[in-house]
């Protein structure tokens, strides 16, 4: 059995297709933790590998997902706490491109996914922002799982 | 079973991963931006808990965060199916008390 989940963390536009579920009598459409934590970990890899604009948002969506403090993100660029915050108070303020191509890199690294420095500054300068973002789940897996990454 | 040990147990499937989900819970959790990390955290550090008699769950209740200073918490139960959560939230905890000298 399956369900399409709309909205992932404090990101609205995400929207992941053919999430595997079970049914329980007693409490109804259940959701495994690994399939959820699976989830997560799509959806921000959809963003990057999408070149989705990166704002405040997006910068806390991936700390939340990666499980890291804000002075814990800051140590990975050689800045403060303050800094992080500072991207993340500007929920819909996109990060100057420097920095965005920074926090790629890093998130990047932290997710096991290629980054091209040249590739990227490209893609960056198209970037547009989009209304919805659809992920099919057990495609995405399936891709995981071709490139030998363990998926739940 | 006693309820302590099913507290532990809860405790244990948590912090392993290996835990369900009602989609209420899902829903809360998206609701209110509360990653999984943050679950596995609040059980990590959980330091208080109670069984709720009324609604029949374990209630849990920690730090979301690496610096101690958010609290979160959970309520699950325990059955064929395995630890299930039934609802998370947020939690504002209370400055201690300075006491004195």
């Amino acid at each position: 059995m399956t369900k399409n989940f709309k909205g992932i963390l404090n990101l609205n536009y995400i929207e992941i297709k053919n999430v595997p579920v079970a049914k329980s009598d007693k409490h109804g459409i259940l959701v495994h933790a690994s399939v959820q934590s699976e989830m997560e970990k799509i959806a921000a890899r959809a963003i990057l590998q999408r070149h989705l604009p990166i704002r405040g948002k997006e910068v806390h969506f991936f700390r939340k997902v990666l499980g890291l403090s804000q002075s814990q993100l800051g140590a990975e660029f050689k800045k403060s706490a303050i800094m992080v915050l500072k991207w993340e108070k500007k929920k819909d303020v996109r990060l100057s491109l420097p920095n965005e191509l920074a926090v790629r890199a890093v998130f990047s690294r932290l997710l096991g996914l290629r980054f091209d420095l040249a590739e990227e500054f490209r893609a960056l300068l198209d970037a547009k922002l989009v209304k919805s973002l659809v992920v099919d789940y057990a495609e995405e897996c399936a891709q995981l799982e071709m490139a030998g990454v363990a998926v739940a | 079973m006693n309820r302590q040990l099913e507290a532990t147990k809860i405790l244990d499937a948590v912090i392993a991963g290996n835990f369900l989900m009602r989609t209420h819970a899902d829903q809360r959790r998206l609701q209110r931006s509360i990653s999984m990390e943050e679950i596995a955290r609040v059980a990590r550090t959980s330091f208080e808990w109670r069984w709720q008699e009324s609604k029949q769950t374990h209630l849990f209740i920690g730090y979301r965060d690496a610096e101690m200073t958010k609290g979160g918490g959970f309520s699950a139960v325990m059955d064929e199916s395995g630890a299930v959560i039934v609802t998370i939230f947020k939690r504002r905890l209370r400055k201690k008390k300075e006491t004195g000298k």
